[in-house]
């Protein structure tokens, strides 16, 4: 059977288009099942702050911390994403915390003594060896201990 | 969370903890810490995320502050049946859901279940049942004497539902339960440091003006009467909060617990956290009273 170069390129768009759409979502059920444990022993406050991020992409967060609480931040990354890192940062821009000197660490625990807002940005790094073009989904979850 | 993705650098306008101006020169590494290199890449729009307390999270702060279970407090159950339109469910669905995180945290196994089926019932008439689903109603049953499981379903149910409405295209009704929930956790707050005169609950007053003013954002990202009315009113408490001095310059430091190892973080120049006169708190209590009781008494 001849295939005509139209039906070639309209079947090459659709599943680029399928694919795309199955992509750009950050699933829930994945969040739940591979990130939130990993909250415990703080208790999560819920928020999944999830997107797609691609080799080169940032996201980012400015949060409020109570004083006398702890905390856990925890970034969650999809696997096909291999060097992402992480900074938390007070608002005049003094980094509190950097993964990448921690052992490029996934979490963060800490206390709090002044009521304060930080921000937590993520970075998706190249993966080494790669083309430049991976993504996966990340997450910024917080997790805070009920005493 | 679409509808929570925002432009923070339109956002830093409002907030009141709002970075310096942009500076055309690279960052120092100091000794003991780095400063972020302000000519990095902007980052994208749709990658900036608010974050607002959950309503366990508040719930969490006022019991640590010393205050009590009251029952003469939160929304009467019996209200549930006078809420038929969208927004006045979507609102109270997060007063409800406040009023469940409220017993939650302070064990109270019978008051949790009937804060459960208050926020399912809201849930339901905005088609958004699935969220809790029965599973969840029978695992908070069996485990009603396991605070952590307890807490962890509250928190669950809540921020399911805030994104199956938004999956079903009601994100105003989304920003609605969350100011719901947000409106009752500060009419809680305020309610609890009114009846015992605990100074520190009204230092976690104060403590929400950041998340006031990220709830306004958010709020004005729908273009909806409904919630153009309760942006409104937020705004009206913001001008109480706004006259409140802020004594913080956000500069802060890490250092270790000597026992732990375990990172703290503190004020580089610390001072006397900022509380209320009597003044100040009592035209925060009206204004929130008056704001939540509009709100349960809407059908």
């Amino acid at each position: 059977m001849k295939i005509s170069t139209k039906a070639i390129v309209l079947a090459t768009v659709f599943s680029l288009a399928v694919s795309s759409d199955v992509v750009s979502q950050c699933s829930k059920t994945w969040v739940r099942k591979k990130c939130v444990p990993k909250v415990s022993p703080f208790i999560h406050n819920g928020q999944m702050n999830s997107t797609l991020l691609k080799e080169g992409d940032k996201m980012e967060s400015v949060m409020t911390f109570y004083s006398g609480q702890d905390y856990r931040i925890l970034i969650c990354a999809e696997e096909t994403l291999e060097n992402v890192s992480f900074l938390v940062s007070d608002m005049t821009g003094k980094v509190l915390y950097d993964s990448k000197a921690h052992n490029n660490t996934d979490f963060w625990d800490f206390k709090v003594k002044t009521t304060t807002e930080m921000r937590v940005e993520v970075a998706a790094g190249k993966n080494e060896g790669g083309n430049g073009s991976a993504s996966g989904c990340v997450s910024i979850l917080v997790g805070f201990k009920s005493k | 969370m679409k509808a929570h993705h925002i432009i923070i650098l339109s956002g830093l306008a409002i907030l009141p903890l709002a970075c310096g101006p942009a500076s055309t020169e690279s960052g120092e590494v100091g000794n003991d810490s780095a400063v972020i290199d302000l000519n990095k890449e902007v980052v994208s729009a749709e990658n900036v995320f608010i974050y607002i307390p959950s309503p366990i999270q508040t719930a969490e702060l006022l019991k640590q502050a010393g205050a009590k279970y009251s029952v003469d407090l939160v929304n009467s159950p019996e209200n549930a049946s006078i809420y038929t339109t969208t927004a006045a469910m979507a609102l109270n669905m997060g007063v409800y859901g406040s009023d469940l995180a409220f017993a939650g945290i302070f064990n109270q196994s019978a008051e949790t279940i009937k804060y459960m089926d208050c926020t399912r019932k809201m849930a339901d008439g905005l088609h958004v049942l699935a969220a809790f689903g029965d599973d969840r109603k029978l695992r908070l049953e069996t485990n009603i004497n396991n605070r952590d499981s307890v807490l962890s379903i509250i928190t669950d149910s809540y921020w399911d539902c805030d994104a199956m409405l938004q999956d079903n295209e009601q994100s105003h009704a989304s920003a609605l339960m969350i100011a719901g929930g947000w409106i009752e956790g500060l009419y809680l707050a305020c309610r609890v440091a009114e009846s015992t005169n605990n100074n520190d609950i009204r230092i976690r007053i104060v403590e929400q003006r950041s998340s006031l003013d990220k709830l306004i954002i958010l709020l004005d990202k729908q273009e909806h009467n409904d919630v153009t009315l309760i942006s409104t009113q937020l705004k009206e408490l913001k001008l109480i909060f706004d006259k409140l001095p802020k004594n913080t310059d956000g500069s802060l430091i890490e250092t270790k617990d000597p026992e732990t190892g375990i990172s703290v973080i503190e004020a580089e120049n610390p001072t006397t956290p900022q509380s209320l006169n009597a003044l100040e708190f009592k035209q925060i209590l009206d204004k929130i009273t008056e704001v939540r009781n509009g709100i349960i008494t809407r059908s």
